[in-house]
């Protein structure tokens, strides 16, 4: 056999390969999606076998101009998502350093960590609901034995997005510091050794050297947590499924409501093509930031 | 202060800081454990009852009145469903990227935005046409799903693993006269077979873990043990201690696999970026 023959034996074997992939993944996300940009210039509505009806733009402009309940989710994602990462990614960094010491036990404390990750989030979201409860949580316990007060934690709108978002710090911090910790243990030893030599404080070096030598694990971290908490949606419905009011009703649970509990398709599927758009651009432009 | 004295202080802060963090990380646990083995009366008590006398009335509620039987063989059926249909599609797709870079890198990346793609914009259309076909309430569309949203997972965790795997190995055996295919068949799939456990393991809890597809498009034939946790709200309230009791049945398996691969979580999670 020629070299010729054998390179395009074996270009038909890598896409004969690719194939099953291919047929899947292209098969399972075009048709569904020109499903959604057909139905999103309808005003389809499961509810009413009449409806249908062909709306061209419609729908989209009043979702950019008028739905403020539309308008308000969006500003939810955006407030839970840069609240979720702002706590979740200092502390991630600290516990993962933490976790990095010359301590006894070091596998049992990973163990430890990893438990909150495999957890089904609506199964821990419901526990944290009893947790959380007025009556008788035990976080309203705790609080009010320590502080002598405790805030209502699913029935204030003021306060049940925090709530939300401490629970997602709860499963997800472990993800960060995990990362933190697997980037401490591949970076180089030299570095650290010569700034010890040169007489650096300890934090002088872990502000200008661990840091940046983290920087692409920070990165990566970021990028997950990023795409995750936009898509937020089972300890919501766990914990407030949605309220007090819409106090909790981010994006994820704005389509939801509007396009499975009330049925209004075509308007959801505009929806949430809005969304799919804003969260491609928002983590392209992440990933190229980042430089990944 | 002299400096033994200082390090054992600093010693002893971490550990305290330790403690601190491992007590958040598992109250939440603990506390299903316990709400699980309460009687209605502890669960409701005020303050909070850690010394209670267990028992497992909740269990037999569990057992006697909901189709938790039916959740956990379904959730089964679709888990183990999903890693036989990922794992080898994601294997055969990874080799090819890994090896061949075909679409020079923009194929992997689009199945790399399916990782992106919100699951609840996904389901609205996909509810319309699974009705529409009679697929609603059927483990197929859970499959169906559940796959499309774990190959990215599969094939990005496994393109790492492959391109750990030497090129020479493959190579050396063609020159001695094996085809592509036969190499990668006798040389890379035994090679590659504590990574294909790993990925399927991970696959069956992503799977297992699912609720907004089980949610959106189950309700009585294909409910999962996800969607069963859902069923505990009832006119009467919500059943505390049930529902505890179900979501301890849900989790402790998915603990004891995350331990058996401890050490290949952030990798798992992180489509093997970080190893």
């Amino acid at each position: 056999m020629t070299t010729e023959k054998m390179k395009s034996a074996e270009r038909k074997l890598a896409l004969l390969m690719l194939m099953p992939a291919i047929v899947l993944v292209f098969g399972l996300t075009l048709f569904p999606l020109f499903s959604a940009i057909y139905y999103g210039l309808t005003d389809l509505d499961l509810s009413n076998p009449l409806s249908g009806r062909f709306l061209g733009s419609f729908n989209y402009y009043r979702l950019l101009t008028t739905d403020s309940d539309f308008h308000q989710a969006s500003m939810r994602s955006i407030l839970f998502t840069i609240g979720c990462i702002a706590i979740q990614l200092p502390l991630g960094i600290g516990v993962g350093i933490l976790l990095n010491q010359p301590l006894k036990g070091q596998r049992i404390y990973r163990a430890v960590i990893t438990l909150p990750l495999v957890a089904a989030p609506v199964a821990m979201g419901q526990i944290w609901r009893i947790m959380y409860h007025y009556e008788f949580g035990i976080i309203k316990y705790l609080f009010e034995l320590i502080f002598g007060w405790s805030p209502n934690w699913t029935a204030d709108p003021n306060i049940a997005l925090i709530s939300i978002i401490i629970y997602d710090t709860w499963q997800w911090t472990p993800f960060i510091a995990l990362i933190i910790l697997a980037g401490l243990q591949a970076l180089p030893t030299e570095p650290f050794e010569s700034a010890r030599v040169y007489g650096a404080s300890s934090l002088q070096i872990f502000r200008y050297i661990t840091l940046p030598m983290l920087r692409p694990y920070i990165g990566l971290a970021l990028i997950f947590r990023l795409i995750d908490t936009l898509r937020t949606w089972d300890p919501i419905w766990a914990i407030t499924q949605g309220g007090p009011g819409q106090a909790t009703e981010t994006l994820s649970f704005y389509l939801y409501r509007v396009g499975l509990k009330q049925f209004f398709v075509g308007y959801a599927c505009a929806a949430s093509l809005i969304f799919l758009y804003a969260v491609i651009v928002l983590c392209s432009i992440t990933l190229r930031r980042l430089r990944l | 202060m002299n400096r033994p004295n200082r390090e054992i202080l600093q010693k002893a802060i971490l550990y305290v800081l330790i403690a601190i963090v491992l007590s958040i990380m598992l109250l939440p646990i603990v506390w299903m454990g316990l709400t699980a083995f309460k009687s209605e009366r502890d669960v409701l008590s005020i303050p909070p009852k850690i010394v209670f006398t267990p028992t497992i009335e909740n269990f037999n509620y569990v057992f006697e009145k909901s189709n938790i039987i039916k959740g956990l063989v379904n959730s089964l059926i679709v888990s183990i469903a999903v890693i036989v249909i990922t794992v080898p599609v994601g294997m055969f797709a990874a080799y090819s990227l890994a090896r061949y870079n075909i679409g020079g890198g923009h194929l992997a990346f689009y199945i790399l935005t399916i990782k992106m793609f919100p699951p609840i914009a996904a389901v609205i259309p996909y509810f319309v046409i699974f009705r529409n076909i009679g697929l609603l309430d059927n483990v197929i569309s859970l499959i169906l799903l559940n796959s499309l949203f774990n190959l990215p997972f599969t094939t990005w965790l496994l393109i790492s693993f492959i391109r750990e795997i030497p090129v020479d190995l493959e190579e050396a055996a063609m020159i001695s006269g094996a085809t592509r295919f036969e190499a990668f068949r006798e040389i890379i799939l035994p090679l590659l077979r504590p990574a294909l456990a790993v990925t399927a393991i991970f696959a069956g809890i992503f799977t297992w873990n699912e609720f907004l597809f089980a949610f959106v498009l189950s309700r009585t034939e294909a409910i999962t043990i996800t969607r069963v946790m859902a069923g505990f709200f009832t006119e009467r309230g919500i059943l505390w201690g049930p529902l505890s009791s179900c979501a301890l049945i849900a989790t402790a398996p998915m603990f004891m696999l995350a331990l058996a691969t401890q050490k290949y979580i952030v990798r798992g999670l992180t489509l093997g970026a970080v190893k």
